[in-house]
């Protein structure tokens, strides 16, 4: 075992093609990521809408509305997200939108009604989320204050609302955080990437288990009339495989931490069983695949290239597949060894308990039972057979 | 008879029995029937020739040995048990050089070597011994470090043996050993296998080149279709056959009367006249050279050089099957 063990892993960390696609091609595709992705989280923002606000008497005398602004301002307010700018006129402001200065300005006419004017700037990437948080606040500032003029023409019919109830008090912003780290868009496409790392990689274990075989060349013929026992060059053999893997995904992940500093919000032990279930996982993927006649490497980028496409590795209209796929067909999503990857350090990143997390690896470890089950069956039902 | 008498002698008689029985063996791919009730046994450091052209089921034999391919029929025993799928304590004895060359392109030749001897030898000093022997065999010591891509074909093979051989079994199976080997290793290569015959090793050694069989082995068994055409040491096959020597005499064109008076002759099978020598085709027969130079002297041709080859192997084969070994199947 310890002969096959050290054969497998010699050959594979000399062998060319495996590491410019286990090693290599995770790595040059993260740097391509944070060149294409440097902006994204800008793009996710909630942070940076310019409001500007036409001066009235009708505004000047709304100290409800005032108060709620102030409150949404970014250099008043605690969890701001506009930055202000008045105007004299609604024609100043419109110019002001028109010239792209501001992404929408708010008006208070004579009657007392509130507009929020949007401009077409608002309606980029970088401006609908404030903008739309922005309307809400101001929603909920007019729904508060109709309230209150409701209950108190009920409880002192002709009396004014008093100022302080009028003000809007209750309508303020927090930034509620549901998951243990906050959303991070980037990470989707690193987790993905990981996922993928494990699936090329187990071309490693297709060609170990390849080589075993006495149908597939006299390398294995000639390992096959060894005095060594066939199951324990397969166990050496994917042992072998499987640290080589590890190895490369180790690297990959290494590199996503240390030099695209993508957080994986856990610590070093969780991410390391993460990654050991994934590569043996795809390990086990590949000792199936070794045992189909003439498999090509080809053949396994192809195949993890297509689960790619369902772990939302391609960007937005794979991400949307995936998620819908995961609503209306879950069984099948989760059928997919990548996405249970992905879903592994989805887990971590987001949960504070361990479950979801471990319900994750143990599924993978399920997957990795059944690839290693029918590979067994197969790969007996071969040893005597043919040439 | 007590039980130790009777474990006594099932141990005197594996001890001489041969090495490798083989009894009416039959293999067939489908309709094809690739070894057809073959029979044959080989002694304890014997030099045992299996000769036929391709496609005859020498390699399939060697498979079936091997117990790389499951057979229809017939009894296969190795040192006087009977080899199975999982013999491995059997095929700890067995050293096998496969006609295609079976090593990884990414291990050095001495990795190679090790790698291979690995599934044999499990201890690391004794294996290194073993290991610089074998290179030391092959005559690859400056190449120790060299990857199998950068060895010359006959490198390669040389290789290729050395991976078969280096755990020292008893019994080494060559398939086509020399296959497109330029004639400097092919050379080395009969060499090294010749001295692991005088070593004690049994061999068993396949080829269609009639000459490397001829010069190696004792005995011989020549297939056909699978079958066993004929067997024994190669001067008992080539008295098998009626076919003598064939002699060959330089002249100048010579008449038909000349070459019909050589047709006369008993011991003539055939003359003809063709690249500027009369090429004459003997039976078996004792004076057949004094006879043709008698019929030249007779009919006043006068002759230079004159060449009596013997019978070879090619020439059995070609009496038994009525074609060449070198031919297609």
């Amino acid at each position: 075992m310890l002969a096959s063990f050290k054969t497998t892993v010699l050959s594979l960390l000399r062998n060319k093609s495996m590491l410019l696609w286990a090693l290599l091609f995770p790595i040059v595709l993260t740097c391509i990521f944070m060149g294409m992705f440097s902006g994204i989280e800008s793009a996710y923002s909630a942070v940076g809408s310019d409001l500007g606000i036409v001066r009235s008497a009708s505004y000047g005398s709304n100290e409800g509305l005032q108060q709620t602004l102030r409150s949404i301002s970014l250099s008043t307010g605690k969890n701001g997200i506009v930055k202000l700018s008045y105007f004299d006129s609604e024609a100043a402001a419109r110019k002001a939108i028109a010239d792209e200065k501001i992404d929408s300005y708010l008006t208070v006419s004579n009657a007392g009604s509130i507009s929020l004017h949007v401009g077409q700037r608002s309606l980029g990437a970088n401006g609908s989320l404030p903008t739309t948080i922005l309307a809400s606040a101001l929603n909920s500032h007019l729904h508060a204050t109709n309230a209150v003029a409701v209950i108190m023409a009920r409880v002192t019919p002709g009396g004014s609302v008093p100022a302080s109830l009028a003000s809007g008090d209750g309508v303020s912003i927090k930034r509620l955080v549901l998951t243990k780290n906050a959303p991070d868009p980037d990470v989707r496409y690193y987790f993905s990437l990981l996922a993928m790392t494990a699936g090329i990689g187990s071309a490693a274990a297709m060609l170990s288990i390849q080589r075993l075989q006495p149908t597939e060349g006299a390398v294995g013929a000639r390992q096959s009339v060894s005095s060594t026992p066939r199951w324990l060059m397969l166990v050496g053999a994917l042992l072998g495989s499987w640290l080589c893997q590890f190895a490369c995904m180790l690297a990959a992940l290494l590199f996503m931490a240390l030099v695209a500093r993508v957080n994986f919000g856990t610590g070093a032990a969780p991410l390391l069983l993460a990654i050991a279930a994934s590569s043996l996982t795809g390990c086990a993927a590949g000792a199936l695949l070794g045992t189909i006649p003439h498999m090509e490497d080809g053949m396994v980028s192809g195949i993890t290239c297509l689960l790619s496409l369902f772990t939302g590795l391609y960007g937005p209209a794979s991400q949307l597949i995936t998620d819908s796929l995961e609503a209306t067909a879950p069984t099948l999503i989760h059928a997919n060894p990548l996405w249970q990857m992905t879903n592994c350090f989805y887990s971590l990143l987001y949960y504070d308990l361990y479950g979801p997390f471990l319900s994750s690896i143990a599924a993978l470890l399920a997957m990795t039972g059944i690839f290693l089950a029918i590979a067994a069956f197969r790969m007996r039902r071969i040893s005597h057979g043919q040439l | 008879m007590n039980e130790a008498t009777g474990e006594k002698d099932k141990t005197r008689m594996r001890d001489h029995a041969p090495v490798v029985h083989v009894e009416n063996l039959v293999k067939r791919y489908g309709e094809l029937v690739a070894v057809d009730h073959l029979s044959f046994d080989i002694a304890s450091g014997e030099a045992f020739g299996l000769l036929g052209p391709n496609g005859s089921g020498k390699t399939t034999t060697i498979n079936c040995i091997l117990q790389l391919l499951s057979y229809e029929h017939g009894d296969i025993s190795l040192f006087g048990r009977p080899m199975r799928p999982t013999s491995y304590d059997l095929k700890r004895q067995i050293g096998i050089v496969p006609q295609e060359v079976a090593v990884f392109d990414e291990l050095t030749v001495r990795e190679n070597i090790d790698s291979f001897c690995a599934l044999y030898v499990s201890d690391r000093a004794k294996r290194r011994e073993l290991v610089d022997r074998a290179i030391e065999f092959v005559g690859l010591q400056k190449f120790e470090k060299f990857r199998p891509k950068k060895l010359s074909g006959g490198l390669m093979r040389r290789l290729n043996i050395a991976c078969g051989i280096a755990h020292e079994p008893s019994l080494i199976i060559l398939d086509e050993p020399t296959v497109a080997v330029d004639p400097q290793s092919r050379e080395a290569i009969l060499g090294g296998i010749e001295r692991l015959n005088g070593e004690g090793a049994t061999i068993i050694y396949t080829s269609h080149y009639m000459e490397e069989v001829e010069r190696l082995c004792k005995r011989i068994l020549i297939m056909d279709h699978g079958r066993a055409v004929a067997s024994g040491t190669p001067d008992e096959l080539k008295a098998m056959v009626g076919t003598g020597e064939k002699v060959s005499v330089e002249t100048a064109e010579p008449s038909e009367q000349v070459l019909e008076d050589l047709r006369r002759l008993s011991c003539v099978r055939q003359a003809t006249y063709e690249g500027g020598r009369i090429r004459v085709q003997c039976l078996n027969g004792e004076h057949n050279l004094a006879d043709i130079l008698g019929v030249l002297a007779k009919d006043n041709v006068p002759y230079g050089r004159v060449l009596s080859e013997p019978p070879t192997l090619n020439d059995v084969f070609l009496e038994i099957t009525g074609r060449a070994l070198r031919d297609e199947a």
